[in-house]
């Protein structure tokens, strides 16, 4: 991100961060790469256990020399929803201008994303999480925000991004889009199933719900099963027609554990336990009933599998 | 996903996964040994009940228990079935590639879950001739 002239002066410019894990990795290994050719420092702010941005951490970690603040609207592993427009907010206050990007792909057809409702400077979402084509996406950018242009050629999008523009998927974005608001009753219908889910898969012994218990969104419900790994249980569930996801280890090429519910501040032995169910368009009752029905027992198989420790 | 899985494991892991052999404990154990720990996520102990034919030691039964993923429970349960009635030094040539061969293969990530299972087994004979001399 460039300010006309001052850019020379101000070196290094700080970006506060909360985007761990999942599709955003987009944003982390931005923001690496900056650091690694010296023009940004950056820092990640921490999270309270259910996944929040603390106000008081984020007004702690601002500097004069903060410029960026990116926050993930709703975590797209355990479904909580940032408090935006509080921090909005917040950064409208600061003595000096911090822009405020968000990532609302997670929220995108759930929540209110009109960007003046939320004060944002910067909004990204994918369009694939609402049904367009895979392989669009789009940025608002703020009338004066200034922007450096990402490739260099043609000089489509506003000079922005040069090449040749995406007319299929862009008209299917659009349509996307356009559907969501003649969608008002899926959500409504997408709530109540996760209740369903949450309520009667909590009452499985060692099962816990991950993320805030109110401040999330309506499709995604993400658990940790105590003595059961990830993979092993979504393999399991694959196997009965049920697809989810899992942050543990061993579904990662990295081997390494969700980074999520680690800043959330789940030990890694708990972490490699995650499942987690996202809802959609197509979600029906028969298959929250089936998830209820199949799950303890894959759970109790795997259980009984494992060395007492 | 099913297609996920079914391009990552081979239709062996997937079977050794979903109908593991040798599932348990063995309650007068010649043999125990416990891998792995919860922090990394794969867990494996090896029971081993150990004959003599001719004088020589052989693994008369074996079982495992797994806390793991698909492969860590396909690899301990193909294990113990390559290991019951070879004697040990039949089983010392065993590799953890034999593991992954027999299982038509392992994705490279996973490979890891076959040479735990491996050192498992081993540690449980070692246990054993530990516990005879």
């Amino acid at each position: 991100m460039r300010k006309k002239k001052s850019y020379l002066k101000r070196l290094f410019f700080t970006i506060l961060l909360f985007h761990i894990n999942g599709p955003i990795s987009a944003v982390l290994e931005t923001c690496k790469r900056l650091k690694a050719l010296g023009k940004a420092e950056v820092t990640y702010l921490p999270v309270d256990s259910s996944g929040w941005v603390e106000m008081k951490d984020l007004q702690e970690a601002i500097r004069p020399e903060t410029i960026l603040v990116s926050i993930m609207y709703v975590n797209n592993e355990v479904g909580t929803i940032q408090h935006i427009r509080e921090i909005g907010s917040l950064l409208k206050r600061q003595k000096h201008k911090v822009y405020f990007h968000t990532d609302a792909t997670q929220a995108m057809g759930f929540l209110n994303c009109n960007v003046d409702f939320l004060g944002v400077d910067l909004l990204s979402f994918t369009g694939h999480k609402i049904y367009a084509p895979k392989g669009i996406g789009a940025l608002y950018i703020r009338q004066g925000v200034e922007i450096a242009r990402q490739t260099d050629g043609g000089m489509q999008e506003s000079g922005l991004r040069s090449g040749t523009e995406n007319v299929p998927y862009i008209v299917g974005l659009g349509r996307a889009v356009e559907v969501i608001k003649k969608e008002k009753g899926r959500n409504q219908k997408i709530l109540t199933y996760r209740n369903e889910l949450i309520d009667l898969l909590t009452k499985i012994p060692g099962v816990r719900l991950t993320g805030h218990k109110t401040q999330r969104s309506p499709h995604i419900a993400s658990f940790i099963v105590e003595g059961v790994e990830g993979e092993a249980m979504v393999l399991a569930l694959s196997n009965l027609g049920i697809y989810t996801s899992s942050g543990s280890a061993c579904t990662a090429n990295d081997l390494s554990p969700s980074h999520v519910l680690k800043a959330m501040g789940y030990k890694d032995e708990l972490s490699h336990g995650s499942i987690r169910f996202s809802l959609g368009r197509k979600t029906a009752k028969k298959d929250i009933e089936l998830v209820i029905k199949v799950l303890p027992k894959v759970i109790d198989r795997l259980r009984k599998m494992a060395p007492k420790l | 996903m099913t297609d996920l899985f079914s391009k990552l494991y081979s239709p062996l892991v997937l079977k050794h996964f979903s109908h593991p052999k040798n599932v348990g404990e063995i309650k007068n154990a010649d043999g125990v040994a416990t891998v792995g720990n919860p922090v990394c996520g794969d867990v494996m102990r090896f029971y081993i009940k150990v004959g003599s034919k001719n004088g020589i030691d052989y693994i008369k039964d074996a079982k495992f228990q797994t806390l793991g993923c698909g492969a860590a429970i396909a690899t301990s349960s193909i294990l113990t079935q390559l290991a019951k009635g070879k004697n040990f030094s039949q089983v010392t040539k065993l590799t953890s590639k034999n593991i992954a061969e027999t299982l038509g293969g392992l994705p490279a990530a996973k490979v890891h879950c076959s040479v735990l299972a491996y050192r498992g087994l081993m540690k449980a004979i070692s246990n054993y001739q530990k516990n005879n001399h």
